[in-house]
């Protein structure tokens, strides 16, 4: 049952993204303290406004805090943007990972990973 | 001052999160609707945030103990992630209170699950997509040895992941109980590589319905940064001190707060 294995180079370049990934979840977590201490700074708690649900589309905050020069806000949007793109990052780098090694079955399901979470995304865009 | 406090309760859901070996998204969206007063779709939406963070960060971790089965984790990210898009689609139709009484059910389902002893299992025979794909492994013993393990039934755990995918993106939690249920009991994989590969897929699977709420506006940045940075903090604290706590007696006090929490959401979905 026991084997001594060597190294797997698919499995050090999956942890070379996965580190690059912990510096880009580092990197949005500042970038969220930051936002969040900056709106709560100059807005003070308005956790008590979000018990009626009235959700404001992505875009129009962002455009929003643009036009307001609220700076705090777009910061915390883009900590949030920038986290919730990471995995769909290391998804699309993974499956070009399948594609060097040739292993083109894992590539496929990489990929069909990558398009479903890219189309899952267009459904929170209201046309 | 509440958001502030926010924080250091997502401190304190990382850190416990850590200790169990459970997701933050099961402690703090009932704190966030009971305690907090926030609506039930906005604190979904952040602990689906919260999930992101620490599971992506924590992905360098699970690699380098050699026991996530990387093939096997972006074959299942298939159904994880098209079951997020069906519950993000279920969740924008159903309302607030039946997603009150589901996550009821869901936390008295984990609590009985938290109680039950895992079994080992060890298959040597792979089913035929399992060999198709190479979706096998080996992974280290204590001894440093390398074991090899085979995958069975492996529609049925990409099915069951499916599902899992739903319970993410409408409850707003890792789903890791169900990934785990499928990896160690319809496919039989070893303990440890099931639990490593379940850690590792969630973040993937959290992003999907993330992405979608983000976009539609159900992430308010005032709600998830401080519940985000809390849980990571947490999270690395509790796992720091881990070694030290008497961490069977603090699940047995959880299991009984889960009970509890259980039923005010079961009540507040009825009332």
């Amino acid at each position: 049952m026991s084997e001594k294995t060597s190294s797997d180079p698919l499995h050090d370049l999956e942890l070379k993204i996965s580190l690059l990934l912990r510096g880009g979840i580092l990197f949005s977590g500042v970038m969220l303290l930051l936002g969040w201490l900056w709106v709560w700074w100059e807005k003070g708690d308005v956790i008590g406004t979000f018990t009626q649900y009235d959700p404001q589309p992505l875009m129009e905050s962002l455009h929003w805090s643009l036009v307001m020069n609220d700076r705090a806000l777009f910061l915390s949007f883009l900590g949030l943007i920038l986290l919730v793109s990471l995995p769909v990052v290391r998804v699309f780098l993974t499956a070009v990972l399948f594609v060097k090694q040739k292993d083109y079955k894992l590539a496929i399901a990489a990929f069909a990973v990558f398009f479903t979470l890219l189309g899952s995304f267009l459904l929170g865009i209201e046309l | 001052m509440l958001e502030l406090l926010l924080l250091f309760t997502a401190i304190g859901a990382g850190f416990l999160g850590a200790l169990l070996g459970i997701g933050g998204g099961i402690i703090i969206v009932p704190v966030l609707t009971l305690l907090y007063n926030v609506n039930i779709r906005y604190a979904i939406a952040a602990s689906l945030i919260s999930i992101v963070a620490t599971s992506s960060g924590a992905a360098a971790s699970y690699l380098r103990d050699s026991l996530t089965n990387l093939r096997l984790a972006v074959f299942l990210e298939v159904g994880t992630v098209s079951g997020a898009i069906v519950g993000f689609l279920i969740a924008s139709y159903i309302k607030a209170q039946f997603l009150f009484l589901l996550f009821g059910v869901f936390l008295l389902f984990s609590a009985l699950m938290m109680l039950r002893k895992r079994e080992e299992h060890r298959s040597v025979e792979n089913h035929p997509w399992a060999a198709a794909l190479k979706l096998d492994g080996v992974f280290p013993n204590e001894r440093g040895e390398k074991i090899s393990y085979k995958v069975q039934n492996v529609p049925l755990g990409l099915f069951v992941m499916f599902g899992a995918g739903i319970l993410s993106a409408l409850l707003g939690i890792g789903s890791g109980i169900f990934k785990v249920l499928a990896m160690d009991g319809a496919m039989k994989l070893p303990i440890k590589v099931s639990s490593a590969t379940s850690n590792f897929m969630i973040g993937v699977t959290a992003s999907a319905s993330a992405g979608a709420y983000l976009l539609r506006g159900d992430i308010r940045p005032e709600i998830a940064s401080p519940v985000a940075v809390g849980i990571i903090i947490g999270s690395f604290i509790g796992a720091k001190a881990m070694v030290k706590m008497p961490a069977q007696i603090i699940r047995r006090i959880f299991v009984v707060i889960l009970a509890i929490v259980s039923i005010q959401m079961i009540y507040k979905g009825l009332s």
